[in-house]
């Protein structure tokens, strides 16, 4: 009993902790609602293998992996678009943001949004999505070269 | 903060806002019914079996972690294999989609011209293609997908060589234990780092990622070669490790003043946390011991933290004190390998540091060492006054695997005067010292301050206010440092004095084997030394590659990886 109430404890603890993180990063790649599912399956998959999933050196990492993957299911609808209804929310920000995201790759997106948005370093979102921190600066600037370039804009 | 970044910073705080927390009771309700402890080990396709048939390298390798095992694997000669071993199925050279010649010349920009015979290969899962002490190393992804077919061939996964990236040799590889099979492997190209990571399974929805590290070498005689794989870490969570361990000093030898016996007993604890690059660092420390009091007496030292530190320029954050007993000092740690090495200085009353060497004391790691995917590992943390900038710690960063071709530090920023929200400094090694850049900001006016260190210990204030450029983008070889740019590049032989080097510039600067690549979708260009470049053309598909690739040479011999569509592109140059 209370082993199982310390398992239940930690993983309570890690997901106060990682499901913000997990669940922006995931929304950043595949938009707003596939992303937050792809983030609760994700956490349920971790809570399944949780004794696995506590020991890893990066279990949010991993789960961005897990997550990806939901999201990534023939099954499932991932509307890249789906930035639009946000930014039709927000018009005074920028009209034209959510079709300029959705032009980029879910990698420079979610890069982009881990970057601009959550102020992750460039290591933290290397970390985050198993890539190198070159890769992410890579990325970045290319994809808001994009951005600057669809928004017409030069900064 | 420039007008993108704004606009897409305010959009996705306000997604975040609209979106509900993934709640606790929604992942179990998600996750159905789980018996948390039933002997069953879930696999990474999420079936269970019987706990006996659990990863058997995981245990493995954390029996391994703290000895260095070298496994070599001496495979014959490239050349004189006969019969030549044929290329894996996998790998399978296709014309060149856009120009069957598979020759292509062309007038680079700048004068340069590039005579080059590209070959485009389907990937088929190949894996990259790796340059390891001269070496072309590449290893088969254990599955893949074949051309034009969804279905996915599940095969065993063998490592390759070539000196010439066009005829390979199937290594004869009796893989270690630790290594999960099958693997897919990873290797950055510089730091002579493989690691390991499996199983992968069929099912590329889910792989299970857990990791070994390996320091690569490859040993190159008389036309035959030997593979040297040493395992370098477990994957050893940094937060369990603050949590958790409290690291027990067996001995605790003290010199000087206080006698060895008398120091005890003695218990450490230290917690860490990963940094930007994925290593470790100290974060904090301290160690507790009592001392007799008649020692005590005759030692020139405080007694309370609070004296320590408002009296001296300690930062709070790299050490910690003592009391009941009470010595007020600095610890200064090295992780090594799978040892923390602990070396305890005193403080003098007047907060000054003394030099006292109180005690040193090697502390083996529970669960192996603390790298998790790079070599690098904080070897010293001291605090400095940064003078009119205000006090830091430093850390001196050190590669654990024995390798002299990278070494970083990695200092903090100073975070009262960074200005940039992702770079708190570029530290690169150059001519035997570390040189930090960082942006500082005084009285309004951005710039670039550079210190310099060539222990870690002791840091000067070298220059001030240079011109401003991504420092981030520094790369370094072979003690050169060159700054790209879209138009030009900066070029330093000491890291302080720069100056362009005319008719070049591009998108993107890389370190290789053999020197430098400097890219665009448009050319490529080599260069040993940063100085003179020698174009190259590129492959017909590259100039759509907007995305993944990498490139790697030696000498005249080009291998670029495009992630995107799995080609891999050997070419061979020449100048004519």
């Amino acid at each position: 009993m209370l082993a199982d109430r310390l398992r239940v404890d930690s993983f309570t603890e890690f997901v106060g902790a990682a499901e913000p993180r997990l669940r922006r990063a995931l929304t950043a790649a595949y938009g707003s609602q596939a992303g937050r599912d792809a983030c609760a399956d994700a956490l349920a998959y971790a809570w399944k293998n949780w004794d696995r999933i506590q020991a890893m050196a990066n279990p949010i990492g991993y789960l961005y992996r897990v997550g990806s993957s939901v999201a990534q299911k023939p099954q499932q609808k991932v509307i890249r678009g789906d930035f639009d209804p946000v930014v039709e929310h927000l018009p005074w920000i920028e009209p034209g943001l959510g079709a300029a995201l959705a032009s980029l790759t879910d990698t420079q997106r979610a890069i982009v949004a881990l970057v601009h948005a959550w102020d992750f370093s460039l290591g933290e979102v290397a970390d985050l999505l198993g890539v190198t921190k070159s890769t992410v600066q890579t990325h970045e600037v290319r994809a808001m070269e994009t951005l600057r370039r669809k928004l017409g804009v030069n900064r | 903060m420039n007008t993108v970044s704004r606009t897409i910073k305010d959009a996705y705080v306000d997604i975040d806002a609209s979106q509900s927390v993934v709640s606790i009771e929604e992942i179990f309700h998600r996750a159905g019914p789980v018996r948390p402890v039933d002997g069953m080990h879930p696999t990474s396709l999420g079936r269970r079996v019987p706990v006996d048939r659990a990863p058997r390298w995981v245990p493995v390798v954390v029996a391994l972690s703290s000895v260095v095992v070298v496994a070599a694997f001496v495979f014959a000669s490239l050349r004189a294999r006969t019969p030549e071993p044929a290329p894996p199925a996998s790998y399978t050279t296709v014309s060149n989609p856009s120009d069957p010649d598979s020759t292509d010349a062309t007038t680079i920009d700048g004068g340069a011209i590039g005579v080059g015979v590209w070959q485009a290969h389907e990937g088929l899962g190949a894996g990259q293609v790796f340059v390891l002490d001269g070496v072309f190393m590449r290893f088969d992804e254990p599955y893949a997908r074949a051309p034009g077919s969804d279905e996915v061939a599940d095969r065993d996964s063998y490592v390759w060589a070539s000196i010439d990236a066009t005829e390979w040799s199937r290594l004869d590889l009796p893989l270690p234990d630790v290594v999960p099979y099958p693997a897919k492997w990873y290797f950055d190209g510089r730091t002579q780092t493989m690691t390991a990571t499996g199983p992968v399974t069929s099912d590329t929805t889910e792989k299970d990622r857990e990791s070994v590290t390996f320091h690569a070498s490859v040993d190159r005689r008389d036309g035959a070669f030997a593979l040297a794989l040493s395992p370098l870490d477990s994957s050893l969570d940094p937060s369990k490790l603050a949590l958790d361990d409290r690291l027990v000093i067996p001995e605790f030898e003290v010199e000087g003043l206080i006698p060895v016996a008398e120091a005890s007993p003695a218990t450490a604890s230290f917690d860490f946390e990963p940094t930007a690059r994925g290593d470790l660092r100290v974060l904090s420390g301290s160690i507790v011991f009592t001392l007799p009091p008649d020692v005590l007496e005759r030692l020139p030292v405080s007694t309370t933290y609070d004296e320590c530190c408002d009296a001296g320029p300690l930062d709070d954050r790299s050490q910690r004190m003592y009391d009941h007993g009470a010595l007020v000092a600095e610890v200064v740690s090295a992780v090594l390998g799978s040892t923390l090495r602990v070396e305890v200085l005193l403080v003098g009353q007047d907060g000054q540091r003394t030099t006292i060497h109180v005690g040193e004391a090697d502390l083996h790691l529970p669960r192996g060492s603390v790298v998790q995917s790079t070599p690098f590992v904080p070897l010293t943390i001291r605090p400095v006054d940064f003078r009119d900038y205000g006090f830091a710690v430093e850390v001196l960063w050190i590669s654990t695997d024995g390798g002299t071709s990278y070494r970083a530090v990695q200092p903090p920023m100073l975070a009262r005067y960074a200005t940039s929200w992702g770079f708190p400094g570029t530290v690169v090694a150059q001519g035997g010292r570390f040189l930090w850049y960082t942006e500082v900001e005084l009285d309004g006016e951005s710039g670039i301050a550079v210190w310099s260190t060539e222990d870690g210990m002791t840091w000067s204030h070298v220059a001030d206010n240079l011109p401003w450029f991504n420092h981030s983008m520094i790369r370094v070889y072979d003690d050169v440092l060159l700054v790209p740019s879209e138009y030009l590049i900066l070029r330093s032989s000491d890291g302080l004095e720069w100056h362009t080097v005319d008719g070049h510039g591009g998108d993107d600067l890389e370190v290789s084997t053999g020197g430098f690549v400097l890219y665009d979708s448009d050319a490529a260009y080599l260069s040993p030394d940063g100085e003179v470049w020698r174009g190259i053309a590129l492959p017909p598909a590259l100039g759509r590659i907007w995305e993944d690739f990498d490139i790697r040479f030696v000498a005249d011999v080009i291998v670029i990886d495009e992630f995107d569509t799995g080609l891999t592109w050997i070419g061979r140059f020449s100048a004519p």
